[in-house]
């Protein structure tokens, strides 16, 4: 099928561009852009899962990177466990937490769900705030280790110290993230969450235990968030309340939006363009918002499928013009944009 | 095969269905019919399990199913269509098919592993079905996309290629609003099904339509039935003339 062909064009160009970065922009600032889409590559997949393919319109997704962050760190600064070990202890937390909030939330549906999510996103974050023994308050707290790399025999110890290495953490962590959420949402599971989005009442009627697989999408969904902040915050060395408010899940759906809700590549193109924006055109932060704002309704309007329906039409234009005369000239590919139809 | 003993529902101080008894025999077709509001579509719901009943009992092949979750129902053997058409309006034909292929549970949907080639994993006879409703050009297209008529055909459709296979099909005003061309290929459906071992329950107002499919009808009037038997019994059936009527 062309367009699944076009797809994998498109993710060896993904894959090529990602682990060839270092190379072309080595310069530290560029590595830490880099780093930033990549975080947010994982951080908008993840989301995508839960609004984007099953519809459930949840807003805490930064309570949850915030709990992969802050529960990282604090296992580690206060139990004394080791990095990895406190990482995934984090992402299970996470995963727990989101269990029980979606086995009550996720029985309410669109405005509603989104008003309990974002209570619970305050609650974070007035707990953050406010259990200073704990978390240290506003101030926040600053992160003195950085992650240690696999043993690996004949070799001596080695971490995570450079921001080479630190890239390269980032960049196989959000392709696996792509590649799972792509192979979840192309799945059997992925066509009942998608029927789920369309018409719950009728999935349910047809069999399918729709509290089930909403709540998977959330717990899984959350779970990719919280390994965000969990490998985030020893890089970043600083963590702080104000990273994970509702700001944060908003400024998230709007690269999920620009770059193309329900798309694999949507995220990524979203990331690429919302994180190197501001660097290139020199913008300040406080005028940051509006000028996304700005873009958000363009692309509404101009473009719904975002920005992964651009390069969908840039393929097809380019496909077109290369193979243009003959019988044999390749079908043009609608599934590009939305490689999980195919 | 299903039975409802002593069922009632009130919403608020309503009585939307009150003290009903019916029974619905294996391989038959059953319609259910009465004036608008009579209960006929809440009597689906509380089969169906959408809604709760407050009081009596209903029994699927003897077991109670009141008190189940829809979806425990739906995998006893009940499927429907709704009144409002329900549809994936975004899958394809194919794709709505192959969803009603799939495993249930979430635990197999994760485990299974099968390859995405989607018309593949059609039914047997889903080539036969389409063709016969005149669908088969049309199965890529998004459900969305079909005219009235398609669609209610093609929700017929889906629930008899559906695996596992329900035995009681529930359908709620499958004729309205289509043209009588379509009807005749609905009937032919539906008898052709009965003959191949499903039973049918009916909700329908074209009357001369569902005097000759069905062997008996059940008349509902203000939630309580007023009448049940073949067509010729209701068709004289002072009851049911005055409910419809007036007197």
């Amino acid at each position: 099928m062309s367009g699944g062909a076009a797809w994998r064009i498109q993710a060896l160009a993904f894959v090529a561009a990602g682990t060839a970065y270092p190379w072309l922009f080595a310069g530290e600032y560029m590595l830490h852009l880099g780093i930033l889409v990549c975080l947010y590559i994982i951080l908008t997949s993840s989301l995508n899962l839960i609004i984007g393919y099953t519809g459930q319109f949840a807003v805490a997704h930064a309570s949850f990177y915030g709990i992969g962050a802050y529960g990282a760190v604090l296992l580690v600064t206060r139990l004394g466990l080791h990095y990895w070990v406190a990482w995934l202890l984090a992402i299970l937390l996470a995963g727990l937490c989101a269990w029980v909030i979606g086995f009550s939330a996720l029985r309410l549906k669109g405005a509603y769900l989104a008003i309990c999510t974002f209570a619970f996103s305050e609650l974070f974050r007035l707990m953050l705030d406010n259990w200073t023994t704990l978390t240290n308050g506003a101030n926040g707290i600053i992160v003195r280790f950085v992650p240690p790399g696999p043993r690996l025999p004949g070799m001596p110890a080695w971490s995570f110290d450079s921001r080479h290495r630190a890239y390269y953490l980032f960049w196989i962590l959000a392709a696996l993230v792509v590649w799972l959420v792509a192979h979840v949402v192309t799945s059997d599971t992925g066509r009942v969450l998608k029927a789920i989005r369309q018409d719950e009442i009728l999935a349910v009627t047809m069999g399918f235990p729709a509290m089930r697989y909403k709540l998977f999408a959330f717990v899984a969904g959350s779970m990719l968030a919280a390994m965000a902040g969990a490998t985030y915050a020893p890089y970043i060395s600083f963590i702080a309340p104000d990273l994970f408010d509702i700001n944060e899940t908003v400024y998230i759906m709007m690269i999920m939006m620009i770059g193309g809700i329900r798309t694999v590549a949507g995220p990524i193109w979203g990331s690429i363009l919302l994180v190197s924006l501001p660097q290139i055109l020199g913008i300040k932060p406080s005028v940051r918002m509006i000028v996304y704002g700005f873009i958000l309704i363009v692309i509404m309007i101009r473009l719904p499928g975002g920005l992964s329906q651009l390069a969908a039409q840039v393929g097809r234009a380019l496909s077109r013009s290369s193979a243009a005369p003959g019988p044999g000239a390749a079908p043009t590919s609608p599934t590009l944009a939305k490689p999980d139809d195919a | 095969m299903l039975e409802l003993r002593d069922v009632s529902k009130r919403f608020g101080g309503i009585g939307a269905v009150e003290s009903l008894s019916l029974a619905v025999r294996e391989h038959s077709i059953t319609a259910l019919i009465g004036p608008n509001g009579s209960g006929k579509t809440v009597t689906f719901n509380l089969i169906t399990g959408l809604s709760r009943l407050d009081h009596g009992e209903i029994r699927f092949n003897g077991a109670r199913i009141d008190g189940c979750m829809p979806d425990r129902i739906a995998l006893h053997g009940i499927a429907r269509t709704f009144q409002h058409l329900k549809l994936f309006p975004e899958f394809s034909i194919v794709e709505t098919l192959v969803l009603l292929q799939q495993p249930r549970g979430l635990g197999s949907s994760l485990a299974s592993v099968r390859p995405r080639m989607m018309p593949d994993r059609l039914p047997a006879d889903a080539q036969e079905l389409l063709e016969f409703v005149g669908l088969w050009d049309k199965r890529t297209e998004p459900a969305g996309s079909l005219s009235y008529g398609q669609q209610k055909l093609l929700a017929l459709v889906s629930l008899l290629t559906m695996e596992p296979r329900p035995s009681l099909i529930l359908l709620d005003e499958p004729m309205a609003g289509i043209n009588p061309t379509l009807i005749t290929t609905l009937v032919r459906l539906i008898r052709t099904y009965r003959e191949r071992g499903r039973t049918f329950l009916i909700i329908e107002h074209d009357m001369a339509v569902m005097m000759d499919l069905c062997e008996t009808l059940i008349v509902l009037d203000h939630g309580r039935k007023i009448a049940e038997g073949p067509p010729d019994a209701i068709r004289v059936d002072a009851n049911v003339i005055e409910a419809y009527f007036g007197r």
